[in-house]
């Protein structure tokens, strides 16, 4: 229990979750003072340390929130350091900010291989790949098995449809893999697992 | 005397580089109310529509006055009623052809054969004409500044599977179908990061009368 | 993103993030702006029909101008407006960063005529309060955005 005057810990551990450019910053919780903790977290980008008086920034979604983590990704909409800050509150009592330890740059998320679903529709060759956000293009390669020498590349830029990629020979095996690409911080992805699927034999 | 603004949601609805301002009228209109319009080019001043003085219909077309597309304009309206007063101006919000009219759905032809549809897309015209007096369509305007790709998305009723294919060409053909089998979906064009109206099409392939026992 | 070549110098315009922020606080600025019968960014003195050679340093001008007199300098109506000019205020920075690592001697030199058009645009701005001076820069980036989509 907080003895009264004393001050109101700052938050601890803070963290960013980042991940496909999807932008999380986490913390510990108070756990000793309970649910009636609130937390509130801003942000300060490179312009407005450089520009506006180091002024920060309050995200109105994570501003007086129980939860130990807030979705930073929109405020992190520039290839710039951010810095970031979080303060507790109880009551009228509020802590020191307690700020990230060093600047956090977009540049560093870590992208990993795209999901997808590869099928044959008589003789089209379909591919279906998970939805990103449009920061995403998806390099797509396809090869006719057996003629791994001549790949076929593809760039998908928005991917809610399955795609058509190629109209196959009858009968012949068709594999396919892919990768992200985010123009943004001009970084790739490692590719997908290569998914196979046959041609329908020809009817005629 | 100027009364409480008989005038609401004054705006340019456009399709197609069709620049119409349109406006609702009050609660109680009175009878007899007419309108004047004005508009102006971004940085200019206002000039009278003098078709659309003493008005009583609530739309004024300005795509005369508003055919350079990159341009920003205003419109604006008031409502005059005899014999009592005159409302104040009500302003349209700025209004930019190239970035914020619609474009409407293409046309397209289709010509089935046993195992493919051959697809024939003719955008939309638009009031615009080029030097030699050529009415322009939406391509011509939007591929100035961007590439024009139209996007099929196909559902075919046999295999219940849909899929989008882009095409650069307005002239296309979906080959490797199955025969007298029905195929449905919609056509878009795709400029500057925007689509169009969809063009819904439904279409059945050839029998494939070789195999007829 | 949009790739600008001045010299041997290629600077990258992140449009997508731009329009995005703009986008969202556009129909809201624009509508402030009451001044209808002022442009600051007249076409008379756009970027793309400047002369090549004057290009980048026009294109300086603009990024400073925009970064040091109108994102810091526009009022804060919310929250939300002022996450959006944050989005756009370092999207614009990224590209003056990169702007400033071009060899500004060789690839940014300042002929008259760019120091001419930033004059201009200047002047309208400064005859102007600046709160809505601001405002009115502001809801130009459409067409500050246009100019960079035409600039070759």
């Amino acid at each position: 229990l907080l003895v009264s005057g004393a001050l109101l810990p700052a938050p601890q551990n803070i963290t960013i979750l980042s991940t496909n450019m999807k932008h999380f910053l986490v913390w510990s919780p108070l756990t000793a003072l309970g649910e009636a903790v609130k937390y509130s977290v801003e942000f300060q980008g490179e312009y407005e340390r450089d520009y506006a008086n180091d002024s920060w920034i309050p995200i109105g979604e994570c501003t007086g929130i129980s939860a130990t983590q807030c979705d930073i990704t929109e405020d992190i909409s520039a290839t710039v350091p951010y810095n970031l800050r979080v303060r507790a509150a109880l009551g009228t009592e509020v802590s020191r900010w307690a700020t990230l330890n060093g600047l956090f740059n977009r540049v560093t998320t870590s992208l990993i291989p795209p999901m997808l679903n590869v099928m044959a529709d008589g003789h089209h060759l379909l591919v279906e790949l998970e939805h990103l956000g449009p920061a995403f293009e998806f390099l797509v390669r396809y090869w006719r098995k057996g003629q791994e020498d001549q790949v076929y590349e593809k760039v998908v830029r928005d991917s809610n449809t399955t795609v058509h990629l190629e109209t196959m020979e009858a009968g012949a095996e068709y594999c396919v893999k892919a990768q992200t690409y985010v123009e943004a911080i001009n970084r790739s992805s490692n590719f997908s697992q290569a998914q196979c699927v046959k041609a329908t034999e020809s009817k005629a | 005397a100027e009364r409480s603004p008989l005038i609401q949601q004054a705006t340019f609805w456009s399709t197609n580089f069709e620049n119409i301002f349109t406006w609702d009228h009050g609660r109680e209109t009175s009878p007899g109310t007419v309108y004047d319009v004005q508009y102006k080019t971004y940085g200019a001043v206002w000039q009278n529509k003098s078709e659309c003085q003493n008005i009583t219909q609530h739309f004024c077309n300005l795509t005369r006055e508003t055919e350079s597309y990159t341009e920003r304009y205003y419109a604006r309206v008031r409502a005059v009623v005899p014999d009592c007063c005159v409302s104040k101006w009500i302003k349209s919000l700025r209004f930019c052809p190239k970035e914020d009219t619609v474009v409407g759905e293409p046309e397209v032809k289709y010509i089935p054969n046993i195992r493919s549809i051959k697809f024939i897309i003719q955008p939309p015209y638009t009031p615009l004409r080029d030097e030699d007096n050529q009415t322009l369509t939406v391509e011509d305007i939007f591929s100035q500044f961007d590439v024009i790709r139209y996007q099929i998305i196909i559902f075919c009723e046999n295999t219940q599977q849909k899929w989008k294919k882009t095409e650069n060409n307005k002239e296309f053909e979906i080959s490797e179908l199955d025969p007298g089998t029905e195929y449905n979906g919609t056509i878009h064009i795709k400029y500057l990061g925007k689509i169009s109206k969809p063009r819904k099409f439904r279409v059945k392939t050839l029998p494939d009368n070789l195999w007829m026992p | 993103l949009k790739r600008l070549h001045f010299g041997h110098c290629v600077v990258s315009v992140d449009m997508y993030e731009i329009r995005k922020g703009f986008g969202e606080i556009k129909e809201m600025t624009q509508a402030q702006d009451q001044y209808t019968s002022i442009r600051l960014l007249h076409r008379s003195y756009s970027l793309p029909d400047t002369k090549t050679e004057d290009r980048c340093c026009f294109f300086h001008y603009l990024l400073e101008f925009y970064l040091a007199n109108v994102f810091n300098q526009c009022q804060i109506y919310s929250n939300f407006h002022q996450r959006r000019v944050s989005r756009i205020a370092n999207n614009f920075l990224t590209v003056k960063k990169e702007l400033n690592l071009c060899d500004t001697v060789t690839t940014c030199p300042c002929g008259k005529e760019a120091i001419h058009r930033y004059e201009q645009i200047l002047s309208r701005f400064e005859r102007m309060d600046s709160h809505s001076a601001a405002l009115k820069a502001l809801g130009e980036l459409d067409i500050l955005l246009e100019w960079i989509d035409k600039t070759e």
